[in-house]
């Protein structure tokens, strides 16, 4: 690994940062804190632009974190943008400010110093390289457009600009300080009303961007009266975005939040309600029996998309593959396809790599061929395929993603196929669609994908762990070898239990138990504790790299073969399995369940880690 | 002994003195807490560089990581530059997986982190 390619954009903010530091290009340094740099995505589609640092900003050293700031992070939820996927700067770097008894006052920065700092703007620019720019204020508008510049021109309309070497479109929309000093309620509630409008222009104009979070009480919201309670890691402001970062539960109960998250949650949970055929959104299951009729079906779907300037992903097993592949001819180049036994192997990792499709074709409408269920899949596959199945109506609700899943009814079991009828909204078999009657409305887990799990083997016995992480590590890694899993894949379950374990740790006041059985096939750790999961989409989605939390169960679902979790009443159960491999070398040990008491008899094995 | 140990020092590469963190043992969550103090004691100190070894780190968790990435921050807030240093597999592919590698520089040597 090179750092040059590697660090990439981050060593190059790193170093501008440094420049700027030392920055002389205007007199406002003399009397500022610091230079305050942007802060956010380095590769974000969005970038906002204000004024300059205020004295809170200049004061702690981030942008928007006073009270302008605070009005911007409602106004993004409200706007369904997340706050850490866009990238958020000044037009002047440096705080500029009058002494009034010991407060300092903000002054407007002047033509010149506006003009000056431009120099650092444009680089910020041409670093991000962002799609749309969002111009906060008339100073925000003097940097890009210079002095004749008013907040009202194409308030709200995305329009092409260039500054420097970055080209793009930009749009304007007012300040939010200046709805703090509208002249009374009226005045501000509907300046605020007009900069949401325009944020969630700007969010249009750059296609869905990707959040981070899902309102948990998406199948069960009525209406506006919901309490958030559990544990918001990172405790920043209270948007419905920032919920994934952490254990957290939402119920029916008196407001305790601000009115923008609230607004958020009844937003998203409203679409969640819809039976999802009325809107853009529509998953079908595509019930065949002959391959023939498979390839055909799903060419002339992925065509119908072309023709509209659709992106096109087709994620099935390869015979599938090669079927439609043939069917599709020279419309094949125009498509996306992957092995889906790789790709859902674990099932858990799918609606990322659709999302990541989505986010690469900023915004066009998509079509994804998805086919997580085939025949020889094990129980406990199929239980997680109807899981995720049943999450990408959630996940993809609120995007126009068209999305058509392939079931064999030639090899697949009746269950199986009643499932998908629960799974999918639309049904689509001999060439007629309808509405499934199955489908639960509002939206909901069908049950026997969330079940409680078959207990495990009854000799297998449960190891208890607080704190002693190292010792769960050491248990891990030494079973994993004994069943037969490769060293790197040994690490791979070692990370995996580990960080389920230090959710025990960070989440509850209480113990959790490891056990661990393994076969011919597969060594599989189970996790258990008291803590209590809501966000059905937890791991399933990318967590921002620079956030505070929701890492721990991305990397499960990342590195295990298969990851099975529930979570209630009665705590969470997390079931991570690794297949062992042909490849996989010296398997020491019979198969069996295993049965170990780790306290009076510590294992020796030598680690390797 | 400790489950992790860490080590300062302040070496120079050719002409510039480095702050150098070595780490050793297992990162998680049991010890993130006298990470991030060693981390913030040294990022207080506002050096131009700062490496962290990794090669002695068996296991790191995101716990860990999340420590390193806010000290990642506030050294590009206070115009220092943190890079990171020979990670084993294991840790390399955590930083990988969750893109922390995008972030923060990793290099193959604490040499090759401070050259140029």
């Amino acid at each position: 690994m090179t750092g040059a390619t590697q660090g990439g954009r981050a060593a190059e903010a790193a170093r501008l940062a440094t420049e700027a530091a030392d920055c002389t290009r205007c007199p406002l340094h003399e009397r500022a804190t610091q230079v305050l740099f942007g802060e956010g995505r380095l590769d974000a589609r969005l970038f906002l632009i204000g004024e300059q640092p205020g004295d809170q900003e200049d004061k702690q050293g981030h942008p928007f974190v006073g009270p302008a700031g605070h009005v911007l992070d409602r106004a993004l939820a409200e706007a369904g943008v997340d706050r850490d996927h866009v990238y958020l700067t000044n037009a002047v770097k440096h705080f500029k400010w009058q002494a009034r008894g010991k407060r300092r006052i903000h002054q407007r920065p002047n033509g010149s110093e506006i003009r000056a700092c431009r120099h650092w703007l444009e680089a910020e620019l041409a670093l991000v390289r962002p799609r749309l720019v969002v111009l906060l204020g008339a100073v925000a508008g003097e940097s890009v457009f210079g002095s004749r510049y008013r907040v009202g021109e194409h308030r709200g309309e995305p329009r092409d600009a260039a500054a420097g070497d970055w080209e793009g479109q930009v749009l304007g929309t007012i300040h939010p300080s200046s709805i703090l000093r509208g002249p009374d309620e009226k005045a501000r509630s509907d300046a605020y009303a007009g900069l949401v409008a325009d944020l969630r222009a700007a969010s249009a104009a750059v296609g869905s961007l990707p959040r981070s979070g899902w309102c948990a009480g998406g199948w069960v919201c009525t209406c506006n009266a919901w309490v958030v309670r559990g544990t918001m890691a990172g405790n920043r402001s209270p948007g419905c975005a920032r919920w994934s970062r952490g254990v957290w539960s939402v119920q029916k109960a008196t407001c305790r939040l601000g009115r923008a998250a609230l607004v958020q949650a009844s937003r998203r949970c409203g679409v969640a309600d819809r039976p999802a055929t009325a809107g853009r959104f529509r998953h079908l299951a595509f019930f065949y029996a002959t391959p023939g009729g498979y390839a055909t079906e799903i060419a002339e779907f992925l065509r119908a998309g072309l023709a509209a300037g659709e992106a096109g992903f087709v994620a099935v097993p390869p015979d599938g593959m090669a079927l439609v592949k043939d069917a599709l001819g020279a419309d094949a180049a125009h498509v996306e396809f992957a092995d889906m036994t790789e790709l859902g192997r674990n099932p858990g990792r799918i609606i990322v790599r659709v999302s990541d499709f989505t986010s690469k074709h900023h915004g066009r409408p998509v079509r994804y061929v998805g086919e997580p269920v085939w025949a020889s899949r094990g129980p406990a596959e199929l239980r997680e395929a109807c899981l995720h199945e049943s999450l990408i109506n959630l996940a993809f609700a609120d995007t126009s993603a068209q999305i058509l899943c392939p079931y064999d009814t030639s090899a697949l079991s009746a269950d199986v196929v009643a499932d998908a009828t629960r799974t999918h909204p639309l049904l689509l078999s001999d060439g007629r669609l309808r509405t499934s009657p199955e489908y639960a409305v509002p939206f909901r887990i069908p049950a026997n994908c969330s079940l409680p799990l078959p207990p495990p083997p009854p000799d297998a016995m449960p190891y208890t762990y607080r704190t002693d992480l190292s010792e769960v590590r050491t248990l891990v890694y030494k079973h994993a070898r004994d069943a037969g899993l490769a060293a790197a894949r040994a690490n791979d379950l070692v990370l995996a239990v580990s960080e389920v374990a230090a959710n025990t740790l960070r989440h509850t006041q209480s113990t959790g138990t490891l056990t661990i059985w393994y076969d011919d096939d597969e060594i599989v750790c189970e996790v258990h504790d008291e803590g209590v999961i809501a966000d059905p989409l937890v791991g399933r989605r990318r967590p921002s790299p620079d956030a505070d939390g929701g890492h721990g169960l991305w990397l499960v679902h990342q590195v295990c073969d298969l990851v099975e979790l529930r979570s209630g009443d009665k705590g969470t159960t997390i079931r991570m399995h690794m297949t062992i491999e042909g490849g996989d070398e010296d398997a020491l040990t019979s198969p069996g369940a295993l049965s170990y008491d780790c306290r009076a008899n510590p294992p020796r094995g030598r680690l390797v880690w | 002994m400790d489950l992790l140990t860490t080590s300062v020092t302040t070496p120079t590469a050719g002409s510039e003195t480095f702050t150098l963190v070595e780490l050793s043992g297992e990162a998680d969550v049991t010890n993130s807490e006298m990470l991030r103090e060693v981390l913030e004691a040294e990022v207080a100190k506002e050096p131009r560089t700062m490496v962290i070894d990794l090669s002695g780190l068996r296991f790191m968790d995101s716990s860990a990581l999340h420590v390193v990435l806010r000290a990642n921050r506030a050294m590009d807030r206070q115009g220092g530059v943190l890079a990171l240093a020979s990670p084993r597999e294991p840790v390399a592919k955590m930083l990988r997986l969750t893109a922390a590698d995008q972030l923060i520089p990793v290099y193959s040597s604490v040499s090759e982190a401070t050259a140029g």
